[in-house]
């Protein structure tokens, strides 16, 4: 009908289209040979062949490369065949698209690309290409013949050959030691692996990640040299001397501005309010912009740059920081962070582990870690993206594995309280509290920023209330917390059709407004255990204020749906003209065995099924 | 008289609106009043503001080549910390074009002193997008909440002919747009402004002198200057297909050159001529003359046997996508035959080319239908132009001399049942020498869904029953492409279910699969009602257009554009259990706009034993004034209301 029908549409084919089970592509051959020379130079050769099986898989067809000023594509060629051996398509090395585009940022180098939308299944595609680092290098390329679901592994190799001199690291996952052979050949040592048959891993909801389940063999070297710079990286604490040594020098700051930050500190009482004060100039006075040049992105910008343009990405922002709260005797540390990965691997320092850079700052009291990209977020704020991950602290002793703090069971408060004064004619007005803090902070920080215009814009979409009248917002920081950040959101509004009338009686929906709720997708023969992150509590109290003269006929039974993953308590009761709904629900955080997501669904769908039921009250 | 009116009003009322900020047209002096203002009246939620725009596009040679030269001149005030993403710039250029005069400045008020930054060189960037563009990138230094920034650019092309298409409007409000275009008399361009909000205009004649080569070259030429003040933010929504097409706009098209010196030459201003160009080029005449790459799979097929235009033509187009793929995108120009057979994909231009020839060959009398797509915007009224078209679809005619249409893009669809986007108002159906015509696709954009279900309730508030519903139109597309979009279909009917509040048991979709003009879903439901041991509260209203008003904002100031023209009629037959009673039937509810453009009715009536729903939701046209919103918003509220349409049944 309408596009934006249409478009909800096309959102759920996106995630039907990933959650459909089976295998869409299959690597049948695929062989990576690396030649390391030196400390500068490797030379790598992959051939690979897939199977694509339909249109899910599809994507496999392409093939994108990024140059830079260390790596080069030498060669490349890929065939396209059907199914009965005939040749579709030809590419080589010239024949690839390119582009130095990136739509976010601003970085070295160039990606040669190739597209190619299959006209018929199944299709095989053989792509070979070769390139090479000149320039250094950090490691090795990663044997990963799978990198997405529904991709079976027949037949994958990798050879690793290094010169004697040279020490080697490496980190495997999910394959079995039998795999895995090495030899010394003259001057030259060898790693081979040789992988058969990796059966190809479906999505599933609340599973591992892929990343967990596929096979992934990381080589690199132990001592490096990259773009001028050399270093060791046994360990984190030897990449943290590497990171400190690309850091030295680059936190310098006028004489001038110096004096002002000191000024503006003079009068704070404790070493936070210093930060504060500090962390509040930089929002005012700087923004994020990535600009990702340098060395391979490793290099902040220098303090007094950024100070200079106002703007700057994670590495440059956090480098000001650390320099503004020096000059005013404060020392802070560079922490590198992965954004995406909770944790690092502790026996395996590498840089593609990590993505992020914040900053640590110990305190007497406590240690801050604030996240300079965002100074939206309240001092120190432990955001989701951060919270309970590992870093590495750099200091001048090196790299220091740690792992950040997150807020406690008893600090994530998730309540809400509405009050519903129904009026006869079904409409009514609505006094709704809400109470958020710890993690759950985070989801509703925007109402704290965003006027009322816009907060009732957004209300309206969140609840559905598309003809709501508000007649009261607020926001407000919680005061009385000072160390988990905690927001009070309440508003009034007035609605219509909150019941439906028929007659003398009037049907009043368990739940009018919204209250949280889980939506699981059906997944049939689930192969991997359930995995919940972390403990989600949440309490929502309904008062029902019945119009005057109206008693309720019929109302759903209390019930208390239970699985060892999850309880839901739903209570009604009802008392003075009030019908009062409790809704709470406490979900652990843990490993599950996989037969259990049948339970839950169960679960899932009765309470949405109790929630979905309605309240008849009838006039006296 | 009426229109003369409204542009007094208008005028008035901006000039009472223009008090509140004034315009100041100089750039590298902020005014006290630019740099204080912390929210702009007109629109207090906008996190910035154009202050000022001038565009200007010249003429100059460069040793003896003539090159046209724009001037871009920006002044932005940042309101907010999420209105300093505005100052990161993007221009994009061809590659032979010279861009340089980048310079950007931003003032600040700190202590009451007013710092300006300049920015330096380092912030700069140069990518190269593609074979043909590159993107200049910068990225405005200290700015914050409370900056007034200021950025120049300027772009020497040789591509004299061509003059962009300029927006005066953007997602942010504009307090002052300028427009100013000076032509030698060598060039005739043709210009056009639209939008919901007036220009000021100027059109006067002048003289320019260009230097080249030591000499002095001399011409008159014409000068054109448009003004846009407090123009509001435009921001794009699920409910129009192209915003550009209500953007204040000023487009100038190229009809003819004359430099002395050399020859005349005519550009495409008449649409004979824009047919011609069409057929002359390599790429779209002479892709009709090839000739038909499946002439042995047609044979083998027995297309030629099929009778019936209709019939054999949804045969070819069915053969062409089992042997070519579309690959999702739209095209005016087409690769050759050979290559795409080859690659086995192309778009719709590749493909369609392909089918041309294909139906000539079964003997079907098949022509292009150029058009631009509704995504792509309207095209202009005033001016003839090829660059706004940027499709065709494939017209044959049929024994009635009336045209059915066909593209390859549309496999869901059938005859005359394509991707709603196609469905433009007007396409122009090519024809050898001066036989070309207008036509009008949203003819054919229509759909009709039709339901009918039969049910039974028990005593415990069970309703078990059987929904057959029968999609023609356009809504055959819409279905099977969102039934095969989901691609495993449990998945789509584990949704269906979800949506409309019923358990499913069985499912049926027939005609799925391939070419048809119709849909049939056939579902066993069971839907679970509340029951006390002496009543029964039933909700009978089954398949609702919708149970949640899409439409949520208050005012609107776009236009609301349907996909097609819809009917959907459900009857909802329920057989009550015995020794039940229904306490009061709800009267008959009609809701539709003042025009009765948009209806929606519902009837609930006892025939014995048995409830009977009657509802029909008619969407009678595509398009809608802003002033129709309230109408629509309250139909849809009563759609929605009425979705949860309550009965009580007590026992007897």
């Amino acid at each position: 009908m309408m596009k934006r029908i249409l478009l909800v549409v096309s959102i759920w084919y996106t995630m039907s289209a990933c959650f459909a089970a089976g295998t869409d592509v299959i690597v049948q051959h695929m062989q990576t040979d690396v030649m390391c020379f030196n400390l500068d130079k490797y030379n790598c050769k992959v051939s690979r062949t897939v199977t694509i099986l339909n249109e899910k898989g599809r994507k496999a067809a392409n093939f994108a490369f990024s140059t830079d000023r260390t790596r080069k594509l030498t060669a490349c060629n890929i065939l396209i065949t059907d199914a009965n051996g005939t040749t579709l398509k030809k590419v080589k090395r010239n024949d690839l698209q390119s582009t130095q585009y990136n739509p976010n940022m601003v970085a070295d180098g160039a990606t040669y690309f190739f597209t190619y939308l299959p006209p018929t299944y199944p299709i095989n595609v053989q792509i070979e290409y070769e390139y090479t680092y000149s320039n250094g290098f950090l490691s090795f390329p990663t044997f990963s013949p799978a990198t997405e679901y529904n991709t079976e592994i027949k037949h994958a190799t990798y050879t690793l050959q290094v010169p004697n001199d040279i020490e080697v690291r490496s980190k495997m996952f999910n394959i079995p030691d039998n795999c895995i052979t090495t030899q010394v050949n003259g001057n030259k040592k060898q790693w081979d692996i040789v992988l058969d048959d990796f059966p190809a891993q479906q999505y599933e909801p609340l599973a591992p990640t892929l990343t967990q389940r596929l096979p992934t063999a990381h080589f690199a070297p132990v001592k490096f040299q990259f773009l001028g710079t050399s270093g060791n990286m046994a360990t984190w604490n030897d990449f943290g001397h590497w990171q400190y040594a690309l850091m030295q020098g680059r936190d310098e700051l006028d004489g001038n501005f110096k004096n002002s930050l000191r000024m503006m500190t003079d009068t704070c009482k404790t070493q936070k309010d210093k930060v504060r004060t500090l962390y509040n100039f930089l929002r005012q006075t700087t923004r994020y912009n990535s600009i990702q040049l340098g060395i391979g992105g490793w290099q902040p910008a220098t303090a007094s740059d950024v100070h200079r343009l106002g703007m700057g990405d994670c590495k440059g922002l956090t480098n000001y920081m650390k320099a503004m709260l020096k000059a005013v005797g404060i020392e802070a540390q560079y922490t590198v962070i992965s954004t995406t990965y909770k944790h690092l691997f502790a026996d395996y320092a590498g840089l593609t582990q990590t993505n992020h850079v914040i900053l640590q700052v110990p305190l007497p009291q406590d240690t801050l870690w604030i996240e300079c990209t965002n100074p939206t977020l309240p001092l120190g704020y432990l955001h989701e993206d951060i919270a309970g991950h590992d870093a590495i602290v750099i200091t001048k002793y090196g790299g220091k594995l740690i792992t950040l703090p997150e807020y406690g069971d008893d600090e994530n408060a998730w309540s809400t309280t509405s009050d519903i004064y129904l009026k006869e004619n079904g409409d009514a007005r609505i006094v709704w509290q809400g109470y958020f803090s710890g993690q759950h902070y985070e989801q509703w920080q925007w109402t704290e920023l965003n006027d009322n215009e816009k907060n009732a814009e957004q209300l309206r979409d969140i609840f559905r209330l598309p003809n709501a009248k508000f007649i009261n917002i607020n926001a407000q920081q919680d005061e009385t917390q000072q160390q988990i950040p905690a927001v009070h959101f309440t508003f009034e509004v007035e609605c219509r059709n909150i019941a439906t009338l028929t007659g003398q009686r009037m049907f009043v929906p368990v739940s009018p407004i919204y209250t949280p709720s889980n939506s699981l997708t059906e997944s049939e023969r689930r192969k991997n255990n359930i995995i919940i992150d972390e403990n989600f509590s949440s309490t929502a109290i309904t008062n029902i204020h019945l119009p005057q003269g109206f008693i309720v006929e019929s109302m759903p039974q209390s019930t208390i749906e239970s699985s060892e993953i999850t309880d839901s308590n739903l209570t009604i009761s009802t008392a003075n003209s009030i019908v009062t709904i409790k809704e709470e629900s406490m979900t652990r955080k843990g490993e599950y065995d996989k037969d259990l997501y049948t339970t839950l669904l169960t679960q899932n769908s009765k309470v949405t099924k109790w929630k979905k039921q309605k309240i008849v009250i009838k006039q006296q | 008289m009426k229109t003369i009116f409204t542009t007094l009003l208008l005028i008035l009322s901006m000039t009472v609106c223009a008090q509140e900020i004034s315009v100041n047209t100089k750039f590298g002096k902020p005014t006290d009043e630019e740099l204080n203002l912390t929210s702009y009246t007109q629109e207090t939620n906008a996190p910035a503001v154009i202050l000022c725009r001038m565009t200007d596009i010249g003429y100059d040679m460069f040793n003896g080549n003539i090159k046209i030269v724009t001037n871009e001149k920006v002044k932005i005030k940042i309101l907010t910390d999420e209105g300093k993403e505005y100052v990161d710039i993007k221009v994009p250029y061809r590659k032979t074009d010279i861009i340089g005069n980048v310079k950007a400045t931003t003032y600040n008020m700190e202590g009451g002193k007013l710092v300006k930054t300049k920015m330096p060189n380092e912030l700069l960037f140069r990518e190269q997008v593609d074979n043909d563009f590159m993107m200049l990138k910068f990225s405005i230094p200290q700015v914050k909440a409370g900056s007034v920034v200021e950025y120049q650019y300027r772009i020497e092309s040789e591509y004299y002919g061509s003059i962009a298409t300029w927006y005066a409007q953007t997602d942010i409000p504009v307090l002052y747009a300028q427009y100013d275009v000076s032509i030698p008399e060598w060039f005739k361009f043709k210009s056009e402004e639209s939008g919901t909000h007036s220009f000021e205009k100027k059109v006067s004649s002048t003289s320019m002198t260009f230097h080249t080569k030591g000499t002095e070259v001399n011409v008159s030429g014409m000068e054109y200057h448009f003004v846009g003040r407090n123009l509001p933010s435009l921001k794009d929504d699920d409910f129009v297909w192209s915003v550009h097409d209500y953007c204040n706009k000023v487009t100038f098209e190229l009809g003819g050159i004359f430099i002395p010196g050399s020859t005349y030459k005519n550009f495409t201003q008449t649409w004979q001529g824009i047919d011609q160009t069409l057929w002359d080029n390599e790429d779209f005449g002479g892709r009709l003359l090839q000739s038909n790459p499946f002439k042995e799979e047609m044979a083998q097929a027995g297309i030629a046997a099929i009778s019936g235009k209709k019939v054999k033509a949804r045969a070819i187009l069915q053969l062409l996508l089992q042997k070519v793929k579309w690959n999702g995108k739209y095209a005016l120009w087409g690769k050759d035959a050979k290559t795409i057979v080859k690659e086995g994909s192309g778009n719709n231009a590749d493909l369609n080319f392909i089918l041309i020839a294909m139906m000539k060959d079964a003997g079907l009398q098949a022509t292009p239908v150029v058009m631009s797509t509704r995504t792509n915007g309207r095209i202009p009224l005033t001016h003839p132009s090829l660059r706004f078209m940027n499709t065709f679809i494939v017209g044959v005619a049929d024994d009635n001399d009336e045209m059915f249409f066909l593209d390859a893009s549309a496999n869901y669809g059938d005859i005359n049942i394509l991707p709603s986007n196609l469905l433009v108002e007007k396409a122009r159906v090519l024809r050898k020498g001066t036989g070309s015509t207008w036509t009008d696709i949203q003819r054919i954009a229509e759909g009709k869904t039709e339901t009918q279900i039969s049910a039974t309730l028990n005593a415990d508030g069970l309703l078990t029953g059987k929904a057959t519903s029968i999609y023609t139109g356009q809504n055959v597309f819409t279905k099977r492409r969102a039934y095969k979009a989901a691609d495993d279909s449990a998945t789509y009917v584990k949704k269906y279910a979800d949506n409309n509040d019923i358990d499913i048991t069985d499912y049926q979709l027939e005609g799925a699969e391939g070419l048809s003009d119709k849909a049939t879903q056939t579902i066993t439901f069971t839907h679970q009602n509340n029951a006390t041991s002496d009543m029964i509260y039933l909700n009978p209203i089954l398949f609702s257009p919708f149970k949640e008003n899409p439409l949520k904002t208050d005012k609107r100031e776009l236009p609301i554009e349907f996909s097609y023209r819809d009917i959907t009629t459900t009857t909802i037959r329920i057989q009550l259990p015995d020794n039940y009673e229904i306490e009061s039937l709800p009267a008959a509810t009609h809701a539709a706009d003042s025009e009765g453009k948009l209806i929606y009715d519902l009837a609930l009536r006892q025939e014995g034993k048995t409830l009977v729903v009657d509802q029909t939701f008619n969407v009678k046209q595509m398009f809608f004034q802003p002033t129709a919103y309230q109408d629509i918003k309250k139909t849809f509220d009563t759609i929605a209301e009425k979705s949860q349409t309550m009965i009580v049944l007590k026992k007897k």
